[in-house]
């Protein structure tokens, strides 16, 4: 294996064990000590998942992908719809609607991360945050792509993310 | 041109990959094949370039993917996706293409009324 197989598989094996341990919480709520754990590593997973299918290309170098914490709200649209494609429908075209909830859901998993978009999107399920002098914690906060894929569209999402994942490990 | 395949097959599944995409991504305005002269890979990759409204800039970063026989897609392929500003400025010469690669022939989308 040379060093950028390594690299992918290491992003993509990272992603599958945080992936799994949003898995786990879903089926073991239980387990779960705060909501703000579960949504932390959907979005973690995610962010290595899209660093993997990037690197695999061999352009962008590991140094240039560690850089940052983006790349969800860009990349992960492009993976599910290339999942879409390997989906054997003849009715592609209505997963347009599905499209442009997974683009929105990207756009909210990356937030999640606190180093995202601090002025705009302080909400993240890290750290507290100021909100106009009053400070909120990510253990009471409603996260919205939790929300998002309880509701239609959001299953698909979630599956074609694990596919996504198997894919390139 | 691909070194190890029917050529013909080859730009089939091109278009049949960039017509799928057409199909899911609503804000897909424009697919290109992209062409790449140092290519050295035994099964060359379908690369395609496409320009999507409702994609976000982020410069030139392709991401990858494997071939996948059993979907019909037995082809690796990669995939640009750029905002229509960013593809202004890839024809302006302000961004550039990773070295050897080219914008080649823009793919047509589907005919759906026709049943495709």
């Amino acid at each position: 294996m040379n060093t950028v197989d390594g690299w992918v598989r290491g992003f993509a094996r990272q992603a599958d064990a945080d992936f799994r341990a949003w898995e786990l919480y879903q089926r073991h709520s239980q387990a779960v000590a705060a909501t703000c754990h579960q949504m932390l590593f959907l979005q973690m997973a995610c962010e290595k998942l899209c660093k993997a299918y990037i690197l695999k290309n061999q352009i962008q170098s590991p140094e240039d992908v560690q850089s940052s914490h983006g790349y969800v709200k860009k990349h992960l649209p492009t993976i599910l719809k290339q999942e879409i494609a390997y989906l054997k429908s003849d009715k592609l075209a209505q997963m347009r609607h599905l499209m442009k909830q997974f683009s929105h859901l990207a756009k909210e998993i990356e937030v999640l991360n606190p180093s995202m978009d601090r002025q705009a999107r302080p909400d993240n399920c890290e750290y507290p945050w100021d909100a106009g002098g009053e400070i909120l914690s990510p253990l009471d906060w409603n996260f919205q792509p939790l929300q998002l894929l309880s509701i239609a569209g959001g299953p698909t999402f979630l599956k074609l993310l694990r596919l996504a994942i198997n894919r390139i490990l | 041109m691909p070194n190890t395949m029917n050529a013909g097959e080859y730009n089939a599944e091109t278009l049949q990959l960039a017509q799928k995409h057409y199909q899911i991504e609503e804000g897909i305005t424009d697919i290109f094949h992209i062409t790449d002269q140092f290519s050295v890979e035994i099964v060359r990759p379908i690369k395609l370039l496409e320009v999507n409204q409702n994609t976000v800039p982020s410069g030139i970063m392709p991401i990858q993917f494997g071939a996948d026989p059993a979907s019909g897609i037995p082809f690796p392929s990669v995939i640009l996706e750029v905002t229509p500003e960013e593809f202004h400025e890839i024809k302006l010469g302000k961004l550039r293409l990773p070295n050897g690669w080219g914008i080649g022939e823009r793919i047509p989308e589907p005919d759906l009324e026709a049943g495709e």
